[in-house]
């Protein structure tokens, strides 16, 4: 995986730990589901987002993405660099 | 200058619990409670309107400023249920209070009206047509809630709040209002509204259903959040307060998240956020008064505390304003 990628999936879960309890275990590639976030915790994500990384992702881009793993794709696709 | 020179606010007797409403919509008070972080609210009996509540208020904010009837000369009331469509709800609470015939009129601004009713007080003040204004927030959504809408069934609360702005000469007197920012989004008038009842929609050609109040809640949670936040940062900034110098941060009690996420996104400490929508719910125009009374009752307030206020709400519709807390005592 190239540097910028692991670099944003760390920060990425990092963030989530901050703003969530998340059990013991969750790891960058943990579905969504499975942490049982429901369209409230989707949409604070977003906004987690926008504050440390200064880019808009609405709440159903994050859905599909379905775990942190899957938002650093998104946002290195958007060109964020960490 | 204007100066906050007074406080009162009235909440109906009859406490709704989520218990109460866990067995109407089928969820539970654990669901209520993780999704909103409201336990309880209160609602008006049938025959109390939103004006009753309006003239309660009105009359202990007059009390805390030490004044008699004579001594305003505008009502400004804040709601998104008045009385009734026409005529506005001000002119009957300046009557009833004993005011005279003093400018009277309604703000709708949803649940930003308090801080919109308190920008255009203090305007009135500011260009001299006014010595003294009562700036009310009241209502009554237990009125306009769809009884098959889970959504905003628990959300919403009646209760009402008032605050008397005076003109004040001394510039860094405590409870002086700083500065007020205002915004508006009508592209996105239909993320909060009740759809049929005005010109738009008559309420002869709309569906039972459209009479009531509706709001798409994740748009409007990151909504909230964004417009709020960057609200309070451009009033931050133009009167020259750092973050970290805000002692407390009074947002619009919508949801306890959204509380959350909008100390986090100013960067303000979440335990100077006040929050007592646990005990009233969402209660739109009269939430912001609620909250600095149930905040100073608990003696969170220290005269010349740094009070940052921001709400959101339909249209629509973000305000902000800025106070030093005041030497008064809110009934």
């Amino acid at each position: 995986m190239d540097t910028n990628l692991a670099g944003l999936e760390r920060r990425i879960l990092e963030q989530m730990h901050e703003q969530f309890d998340l059990p013991a275990g969750t790891a960058a590639d943990t579905p969504f589901e499975v942490l049982d976030f429901d369209s409230l915790v989707l949409v604070e994500l977003g906004l987690v987002l926008k504050s440390a990384f200064g880019v808009e992702v609405e709440d159903d881009e994050l859905k599909a993405a379905g775990s942190a793993s899957g938002v650093a794709a998104l946002l290195a696709s958007r060109g964020v660099t960490v | 200058m204007t100066a906050l020179i007074g406080l009162g606010t009235y909440l109906p007797p009859r406490e709704v619990t989520n218990a109460e409403l866990a067995a109407r919509f089928d969820t539970s008070d654990e669901w209520i409670t993780a999704r909103t972080g409201i336990r309880t609210r209160r609602w008006a009996d049938p025959g109390t309107a939103t004006g009753d509540l309006a003239v309660a208020a009105g009359e202990r904010a007059l009390k805390s400023a030490g004044l008699g009837p004579g001594d305003v000369d505008a009502v400004v009331l804040a709601t998104t249920t008045p009385d009734h469509p026409c005529p506005a709800t001000a002119p009957d609470v300046a009557a009833r209070l004993g005011l005279g015939h003093v400018a009277a009129y309604d703000i709708a601004a949803v649940c930003s009206g308090f801080l919109y009713a308190l920008a255009v007080g203090h305007g009135q003040i500011a260009a001299g047509q006014a010595r003294r204004v009562l700036v009310i927030g009241a209502e009554t959504y237990s009125t306009i809630l769809d009884p098959a809408d889970r959504t905003t069934g628990v959300i919403f609360g009646d209760g009402a709040g008032a605050v008397v702005l005076a003109a004040e000469p001394e510039t860094g007197r405590p409870g002086a209002l700083l500065g007020v920012d205002l915004g508006s989004d009508g592209a996105l008038r239909d993320l909060i509204r009740i759809p049929a009842g005005g010109s738009r929609l008559p309420a002869r050609d709309g569906a039972a259903a459209d009479r009531y109040f509706t709001m798409q809640g994740t748009k409007v949670f990151q909504q909230a959040v964004v417009r709020m936040g960057d609200s309070a940062t451009a009033l931050l900034e133009r009167i020259g307060w750092r973050r970290d110098e805000v002692d407390h941060l009074v947002g619009h009690q919508a949801n306890v998240r959204i509380l959350a996420a909008l100390a986090r996104y100013l960067k303000i400490p979440a335990e100077r956020a006040v929050v007592n929508l646990d005990r009233v719910g969402n209660t739109s125009a009269a939430s912001i008064p609620l909250a600095l009374a149930d905040a100073a009752a608990q003696g969170r307030f220290a005269v010349g505390d740094r009070v940052l206020m921001t709400a959101f709400g339909g249209g629509l519709t973000w305000a902000s304003a800025a106070i030093t807390w005041p030497d008064i005592h809110p009934c």
